[in-house]
């Protein structure tokens, strides 16, 4: 571990080694404790409330001695936490019972990211996560150090790594940072238009009656509904269509309010730069997140347009590097992976060829696929809704028919895919295209497949169909559903072998 | 590290791909037949075994007529067990599989028809595992995992073990050490 693998390493000495440099070091900032303070209070005050509420002493104590134990917790790890970086590696170590010592080498680290909530912006601490290039996230955090201490531990990062030949300037200073693009307020306002959060409101209101029930006057608040119900319900018809017309109106409206202010707390000023191939990301209003994201990591670009976004022309962009998995946590992956949060489908596919190399995607032809999948889609539909037709009926009788409407929906549907269905090799990338209302497009550079998979069910067998599926290692698998099999067991076959002649680098 | 990949020469492109062809492929040992016979079967018994318990520690609070809920156990058991009997021969009718230089090709499935070719560079690593009734029949397992997250191993079943690691030889004498 002490000789660096990298190519420009120096050489390790033949003489017995002195004892490393430190170039900085230091302990976690003092602030955090009171963080951690007002973080044990939140989590108690639930059984606290209860408690007091309730008139059980015990859930009394068990805020108690669970406020105590995350406060010794968090003291104990204050104290014994220590971070050291010398001239080979940053050591970080922790723990009073159980000592923990993480060592990274110099050459592994890509940069060190930065991130701050509101409380610590006001207090003046940052979170230092060092990213490394081929780890699962993060390989470490600080949680949190001083502005002061984080900006001089990336100082000597830069300068150490300087020494052993990277070309550093990832960080804040440095040559030419091109800025690739910025989200303006209109575009922050259609993302959270175009987000579906109506549900979001049924389920809040659901779980606020909930809420109510377990508190014991859930009774009260029924009642209240329910005499609000029938005095609805005793107006005129037309009265009646105009007040359920108008409660579901402010529904659509609180629901589209709450997105647009969603969206504009999440990715407020969100910036896309890059420096030496290294993408950086700004957002957040409440949280603050800058993240790098070295262009060569990224194992797969996706241009998503659900419906709505389609209609107004609108694209999301987002890139998937490799340990951006399930396992990452669900709000590091969908903040990690945003490239664009919604933007005009010109500027997004502009964007693609600073993600990929050798990429254009601007008027890209796909090859359309056989129209089988309109006969697969509407096989698929109207066999679901004659079930659907023969269980309804034993329910609700003959009105059960209602439900083979569906069967032309169904062939509109099929229609629909076999419009986006596409497909197109490229040099050195696939491109594949899929969707029904909304339309998806994935780029894989073929030196990043990790696989290639045909799968054929039964009814695709009918039809001489099948599903391509490839594997990169990051995100889910891409999947084409509905092509040809044999052009679908040509492509897997072509995908592999081609990406067998590349050198996979993470 | 400094290029961003390296590509070496494509000269045969259409020849590489289109040299797949269905004799090249292998077959499982035959023996695998037998072991999944009887794992369907010590399957089946178990199932059976926890659903006859179930019923009789709940045979007083069943329904009067519960008859009907008898029978429905039984079509189901049966027809399990037709399947678990007849599913081990489809199987290896169906599977074929090649470990070439470059690619490892798998073909099998009864119902839902799978194929994967998985380029032999971009494996990380390759296991040999080896269960009780595996051991049995002198058969084993080759578990391959790609890079990434989601679904990233694939298994290779019913080998004969000296098979199963002269593939595992091969696969890693062909790898070589192009990855990280």
């Amino acid at each position: 571990m002490t000789s660096s693998e990298g190519p420009d390493g120096a050489p390790a000495p033949d003489a017995p080694l002195p004892p490393p440099l430190v170039l900085a070091d230091g302990h976690l900032h003092p602030g955090i404790l009171f963080l951690r303070f007002l973080d044990g209070i939140r989590s108690s005050i639930l059984p606290l409330v209860l408690g007091l509420v309730t008139g059980q002493a015990w859930l009394l104590g068990i805020a108690g001695a669970g406020f105590v134990f995350a406060m010794v917790y968090w003291f104990l790890r204050f104290i014994t936490f220590r971070y050291t970086l010398t001239e080979d590696e940053l050591v970080t170590r922790q723990g009073l019972v159980f000592r923990q010592e993480r060592r990274i080498p110099v050459d592994r680290i890509q940069d060190l990211n930065f991130e701050s909530s509101l409380l610590r912006r006001m207090t003046g601490l940052v979170v230092v996560s060092v990213e490394t290039a081929s780890s699962q996230g993060a390989e470490a955090k600080l949680d949190s150090l001083g502005q002061y201490a984080a900006e001089q531990l990336r100082e000597a990062l830069h300068t150490v790594r300087a020494r052993h030949g990277h070309r550093v300037p990832v960080g804040e200073e440095g040559p030419q940072e091109t800025i690739l693009f910025r989200c303006s307020a209109t575009e922050l306002t259609l993302l959270g238009f175009t987000n579906n959060r109506v549900g979001a409101i049924f389920v809040g209101v659901f779980a606020l009656w909930e809420f109510s029930n377990e508190l014991g006057f859930g009774d009260r608040v029924v009642g209240a509904g329910s005499d609000l119900v029938d005095r609805v319900f005793s107006l005129d018809t037309p009265l009646l269509l105009v007040v359920v017309a108008a409660v579901l109106f402010l529904f659509l409206l609180g629901g589209w309010l709450l997105s647009i202010a969603a969206s504009f707390v999440k990715f407020h000023d969100f910036t896309l730069s890059v420096r030496e191939g290294v993408l950086q990301r700004r957002f957040g209003l409440i949280t603050r997140h800058a993240q790098t994201l070295p262009r060569r990591k990224i194992q797969r670009v996706l241009l998503e347009q659900t419906f709505l976004r389609r209609l107004l022309h609108l694209v999301v962009v987002r890139a998937d590097s490799a340990g951006s998995g399930m396992d990452a946590k669900e709000e590091q992956r969908s903040g990690r992976d945003i490239i664009a949060p919604v933007t005009q489908s010109r500027i997004g596919e502009g964007l693609v060829p600073w993600l990929l190399e050798n990429l254009r995607v601007d008027g890209l032809e796909f090859q359309r696929v056989s129209a089988k999948v309109v006969g697969r889609v509407f096989a698929e539909g109207a066999l679901g809704a004659v079930v659907l037709t023969a269980l309804l009926w034993f329910a609700i009788g003959p009105i059960a028919f209602v439900a083979l409407v569906l069967v032309p929906v169904a062939w509109l549907f099929g229609f629909l895919a076999y419009r986006n269905l596409g497909y197109r090799e490229l040099d050195d990338h696939v491109a594949l295209r899929w969707g029904i209302l909304g339309r998806y497009r994935s780029f894989v550079p073929l030196h990043k497949v990790q696989a290639a998979q045909l799968q054929a069910g039964p009814l695709d067998r009918v039809f001489g169909l099948a599903s391509l599926v490839v594997y990169v290692a990051g995100g889910s698998p891409t999947r084409l559903n509905y092509l040809p099999r044999d052009e679908a067991e040509r492509l897997e076959y072509e995908i592999a072998a081609r990406a067998a002649k590349r050198r996979f680098v993470w | 590290m400094e290029s961003e990949f390296e590509i070496e020469p494509e000269p045969t492109a259409g020849a590489s791909t289109s040299s797949v062809d269905a004799n090249a492929l292998e077959r499982l040992d035959p023996r695998v037949v037998l072991y999944w016979l009887i794992a369907g079967i010590i399957e089946w018994i178990v199932l059976a075994g926890l659903a006859t318990v179930a019923v009789w520690m709940f045979r007083e609070k069943l329904p009067a007529d519960w008859s009907f809920v008898l029978y429905g156990g039984f079509v189901l058991f049966g027809l399990m067990l037709v399947w678990n009997l007849v599913r081990p021969t489809l199987a290896y009718r169906r599977w074929r599989f090649s470990i070439g230089d470059e690619l490892m090709l798998m073909r099998y499935g009864i119902i839902y028809h799978e194929e994967k070719a998985i380029p032999i560079s971009r494996l990380q690593h390759v296991d040999l595992t080896r269960g009780p009734v595996e051991r049995l029949f002198g058969l084993a397992t080759l578990v391959v995992f790609t890079a990434g997250t989601e679904a990233a191993s694939f298994r290779l079943p019913g080998l004969a073990v000296l098979r199963a690691e002269e593939l595992r030889d091969r696969i890693l004498v062909a790898r070589g050490d192009d990855v990280i």
